[in-house]
């Protein structure tokens, strides 16, 4: 029993750390397959309304008024809450006795004014969490404000990945295409004359190797190289005079440079 | 602290007390004939010793006490202020007025009068028993030598010379005599319990011990904050008094409860089970919820099979009838079969069962950290009735339940580090959770112009004393600068709110002063349901707040038992009013003084022939307040147009701040503030009406108005223009209707031009 048991235990075990496994691979969490899934970021809202309105469907009347006597308590228990944050004005005839009394605003009462600045304030639980836990609903809105928080931030975070994977991708492309340039000009400037047919052709041969080879290194190598043997500025597409013409009137070796 | 450097009194040693008296007679000299050698003479009224008085002395030395008796004469002489800190059960309230009496020479060169000495008491049920107590103990006759007084009931004579007295009491004899001369000693007992009155006193008194050296100051308290008492009055010597409480073990839970009660009901079931025999004590914090776990006990219980112990489940709360009250000192269950196993008893309560009442037989404790507390707000002027957590203080209070009698466990639903983290080490003093406008006229008779300096141990937040200030100055108690005028004066002598004074005093006027003095009584029992609470009469009766004082209460007066509720609102609904509950209270009254004042009337009707009763006397008191200021006793004829016109006009004089409009959305907003509330379901009213008045703004489950009157508009601006000026007015629908009827006013003038 005890064996039978325990590799019962096991094999759920394996089981869960498989689905755990799995659930790595899943994309992250898309409630609803069919909601486009970028432009809505202030989704979190009716996402958590629609579980509780089918519930409420499955409730019978006594429930649904429950649930409805709820709603409206918290409602109301929100706007006292906001109500005593506002303190008695300076125009009410008590605050003028008190301050006809000595009383400077803003101070404590008492000998040393050692006293309350402010009146006790209202603690409302209306559920029976034990000490040291939450109302379930304070807790479920904090939850879900965590979660409308991680969610922005996932999807915060999916944008960046996905504009910087662009933005690589553009990046490297750029490189390419520069590279390319830069090592037609280097060319001609070392030749003079240019068999472009010949070359063309083996740079279309050789250009899927290249592809992955060239680097923004590969791309600076060839930069430098054209300007310190010939004064010359890719970007600016000019062949400066001398390398203190280069120096002074180039903005720069890099494309962003100019 | 002392007990040690004692030598041990032995249960015989009478030598003791009579060395003390011999000395002291020779001392004073007067005093010789009074504490006669021949100790079979009670020097008190000079008749013999009972054989009672020597059985209870014999008990009385084996007090804690009582083995600090010389050090605390001794302390007291040579001290104007002594604090004493003796947890329950060391006998101080008892003895230490008495040794007192023995101990400091109370003879005035008249030598016809004595003078006296005072213990305060927060309650005033424990004001009459500890008195009788000590009556008893001292073999002289209750109201003679030793005698009480509370609100409306003073049982003392001119031969008194130990009165006990509710705190409210001994501030009220300070507004005609501010230096509290008859008193040659004042003990402030259960200080650290903090209510209003005694936080006053310790201001008040303080001021008066600088101008009376004669005059000594005992202040007592369990050891919750005995060193802030210290701190207090100038590093006062503090004397410790060992009580008598077994060792308790405490328990805590190892993660957070997701619900309390069902973690109470759970840990009762696994006491039972597990435990040895004992009774168990569960604090919850109200009615409805005792019930619910009374009966979800004894049913998990019971489904247990026959191989467990029986139990029996019993509430506890304040507005439990007295009869059911009593079902906790019955024993707990036999068992089932002979020889099987033990029955135990389970008692679940507010925290009334904290202080206030001992439970014999509670090993057991079961503490999930809650109690509802009374908080008044200053700005939207509510007070709050919630479940919070406890004190540290009141915690440690709690767990002592456990160890009155033996060694006990306290279970407490909540980490370790919940208890240090969570929980605030006291209870917040009365003075920071109570409206004040009564406290504040009471410092104003007691001439303490400066309220913004005065000395509280606790100062109240300036927004709680600006309301006050606003309410009495609406109410012309006080004038623009602050001053008491003589209708403040006057309403400072009625023992009641403020507006419910001024309503008082303005009854005349509207020709129906009659009808409003029952009211008011009704209100007063009605809003009293605790008889400990003489101060602050809007205080909301069923679930006391943690450490406070409302603890013994008179039930409101409709009774509406659980097996005949319905029965119970039928026959409220015939006294019932459609104008209003403030006239269904006068329909009852008037009700019952047709019937003669019987009780069985007041059983059939599901009437509380005691809260009546006790309105009846209420009103004979302030009666007497009326004629002492020459206030008529009038009533409009009772069949004419205007006879409840007339009590509504005059409520709404006292009232007038305590209005709520009608919006049309269907909801209501109080007046000013703006504050949306509903009808307390407990109304008789049989229409929604545009304007009401109500007695009292609550938050409980919601926000609720109670004990609501149909008041008109037009009203409003007759009786209280100066309120109801629209200038000072935040928009909103009421401000609209208010001026359409101000136009209308205009109008009606220039016509009848």
């Amino acid at each position: 029993m005890a064996e039978a048991d325990s590799t019962k235990k096991e094999s759920s075990n394996e089981e869960d750390d498989y689905m755990g496994d799995l659930s790595l691979f899943l994309p992250p969490q898309i409630p609803n397959p069919t909601k486009p899934s970028f432009n809505k970021i202030p989704d979190s809202k009716p996402i958590t309304i629609q579980p509780s309105k089918k519930k409420f469907k499955n409730l019978n009347w006594q429930e649904q008024r429950k649930v409805e006597r709820e709603r409206k308590q918290q409602e109301e228990d929100e706007q006292t809450l906001a109500k005593i944050e506002a303190p008695i004005p300076q125009s009410n005839i008590g605050f003028k006795l008190l301050k006809q009394m000595g009383y400077t605003p803003g101070s404590s009462l008492g000998k040393e004014g050692a006293g309350r600045a402010e009146p006790l304030g209202l603690q409302i639980r209306r559920s029976r969490a034990g000490i040291g836990r939450e109302d379930p609903y304070k807790e479920k809105r904090k939850r879900e404000e965590i979660e409308a928080e991680m969610n922005r931030g996932k999807q915060e975070a999916l944008m960046a990945e996905f504009g910087s994977r662009q933005k690589s991708q553009w990046h490297s492309r750029r490189v390419i295409i520069n590279f390319n340039k830069a090592k037609a000009a280097l060319d001609q400037l070392e030749n003079k004359e240019v068999v472009v047919s010949e070359k063309d052709n083996e740079e279309g041969e050789q250009e899927g190797e290249e592809e992955e080879e060239i680097t923004e290194e590969d791309l600076q190598d060839i930069l430098l190289k054209l300007r310190d043997e010939y004064q010359y500025c890719l970007f600016c597409g000019f062949q400066y005079e001398s390398q203190e013409a280069l120096l002074s009137d180039c903005p720069g070796i890099s494309e962003d440079d100019h | 602290m002392g007990t040690e450097r004692k030598r041990k009194v032995s249960l015989f040693d009478v030598v003791d007390e009579t060395s003390v008296s011999a000395k002291i007679a020779k001392s004073n000299g007067i005093g010789a004939t009074m504490n006669n050698t021949n100790s079979s003479i009670n020097g008190w009224n000079g008749k013999p010793y009972s054989q009672r008085y020597f059985e209870i002395l014999e008990k009385r030395k084996t007090l804690p006490v009582w083995h600090q008796k010389d050090e605390f004469l001794q302390v007291l002489k040579a001290n104007q202020v002594v604090i004493l800190v003796g947890e329950t059960g060391s006998g101080k309230t008892t003895q230490i007025p008495q040794f007192v009496l023995e101990g400091v020479d109370i003879e005035t060169p008249d030598r016809r009068r004595k003078m006296m000495v005072a213990c305060t008491q927060p309650r005033r049920v424990a004001a009459m028993s500890v008195s009788r107590r000590v009556a008893e103990e001292m073999d002289v006759t209750i109201g003679e030598e030793v005698g009480y007084s509370i609100r409306f009931e003073d049982c003392s004579s001119a031969r008194t010379v130990l009165k006990y007295l509710t705190d409210g009491m001994l501030l009220r004899e300070a507004m005609t005599d501010p230096l509290l001369e008859r008193y040659k000693v004042i003990i402030l007992d259960e200080a650290h319990e903090r209510t209003l009155a005694t936080d006053v006193l310790f201001g008040l008194l303080k001021e008066v011990l600088k101008n009376r050296p004669d005059l000594k100051l005992v202040v007592m308290s369990a050891t919750l904050e005995a060193e802030k008492f210290q701190g207090y009055f100038n590093s006062a010597p503090l004397m410790k008094v060992p009580g008598r409480l077994h060792p308790v073990e405490i328990f805590y839970t190892q993660e957070p409860e997701r619900d309390y009660l069902e973690a109470a009901i759970r840990t009762v079931v696994q006491i039972h089970l597990c435990e040895p025999l004992g009774d168990i004590l569960v604090f919850l914090t109200g009615e409805e919820e005792i019930e619910d776990a009374c009966r979800k006990i004894n049913k998990e219980v019971s489904n247990l099979g026959d191989q467990v112990g029986p139990v029996k489940a019993v509430p506890l709360y304040s507005t439990l009838p007295p009869a059911m009250q009593q079902k906790i000192f019955e024993p707990a269950p036999p068992s089932l079969t002979e020889g099987g196993p033990p029955g135990r008893k389970i008692v679940v309560s507010t925290n009334i069962a904290e202080t206030s009442l001992t439970i014999d037989g509670i090993v057991y404790v079961i503490d999930p950290g809650f109690a509802k507390q009374k908080v008044y707000n200053p700005r939207v002027r509510v007070e709050s009735l919630l479940v919070s957590p406890i004190s540290k203080a009141s915690a440690h209070q709690r767990s002592g339940r456990a160890g009155r009698t033996q060694p006990g466990k306290c279970f407490r639903l909540y980490t370790e580090k919940s208890f240090h983290n969570d929980l605030q080490p006291q209870t917040y003093p009365e003075i920071l959770r109570s409206n004040l406008a009564n406290t504040v006229l009471t410092l104003k008779k007691l001439g303490i112009d400066d309220l913004v300096h005065f000395d509280f141990m606790d100062p109240p937040a300036p927004e709680t004393l600006m309301r006050a200030l606003e309410v009495l100055n609406y109410l012309g108690a006080l004038d623009d600068e602050g001053n008491l005028t003589d209708l403040g004066e006057k309403m400072s002598e009625f023992p009641l709110d403020p507006q419910m004074s001024k309503m008082l005093v303005e009854s005349p006027k509207y020709n129906c002063s009659n009808e409003i003095l029952s009211i008011s009584s009704m209100l007063s029992v009605k809003g009293v349901k605790c008889l400990g609470c003489h101060q602050q009469l809007s205080c909301l009766g069923s679930m006391p707040p943690a450490g406070m004082h409302h603890r013994i209460l008179i039930p409101n007066c409709f009774v509406r038992p659980r097996e005949a509720q319905k029965a119970a609102d039928e026959a409220k609904a015939r006294f019932g009013h459609i104008d209003g509950d403030h006239l269904t209270l006068l329909n009852v009254y008037h009700a019952y003084k047709q019937n003669n004042e019987d009780p069985t009337w007041c059983y059939e009707n599901f009437v509380n022939h005691r809260a009546l009763k006790s309105a009846d006397n209420v009103r004979q008191q302030l009666v007497r307040i009326m004629t002492r200021f020459n206030l008529k006793l009038c009533s409009t004829d009772f069949n004419s147009r205007d006879y409840y016109v007339n009590i509504r006009k005059a409520m709404l004089s006292g009232y007038f701040m305590q209005v709520a409009h009608l919006e049309r959305t269907g909801h209501y907003l109080t007046v000013k503030d703006n504050q949306v509330v509903h009808l307390h379901p407990s109304n008789c009213l049989d229409h929604k009406p545009e304007w009401v008045i109500y007695n009292e703004y609550v938050l409980t489950s919601r926000n609720f108005i109670r004990t609501v009157t149909d008041v008109r508009g037009e009203w409003l601006i007759d009786v209280a223009p100066h309120y109801y000026d629209l200038t000072n007015f935040p928009q909103c629908e009421a401000k609209r209707v208010l001026e359409k009827l101000y136009r209308k006013r205009e109008k009606d003038r220039e016509n009848r031009k």
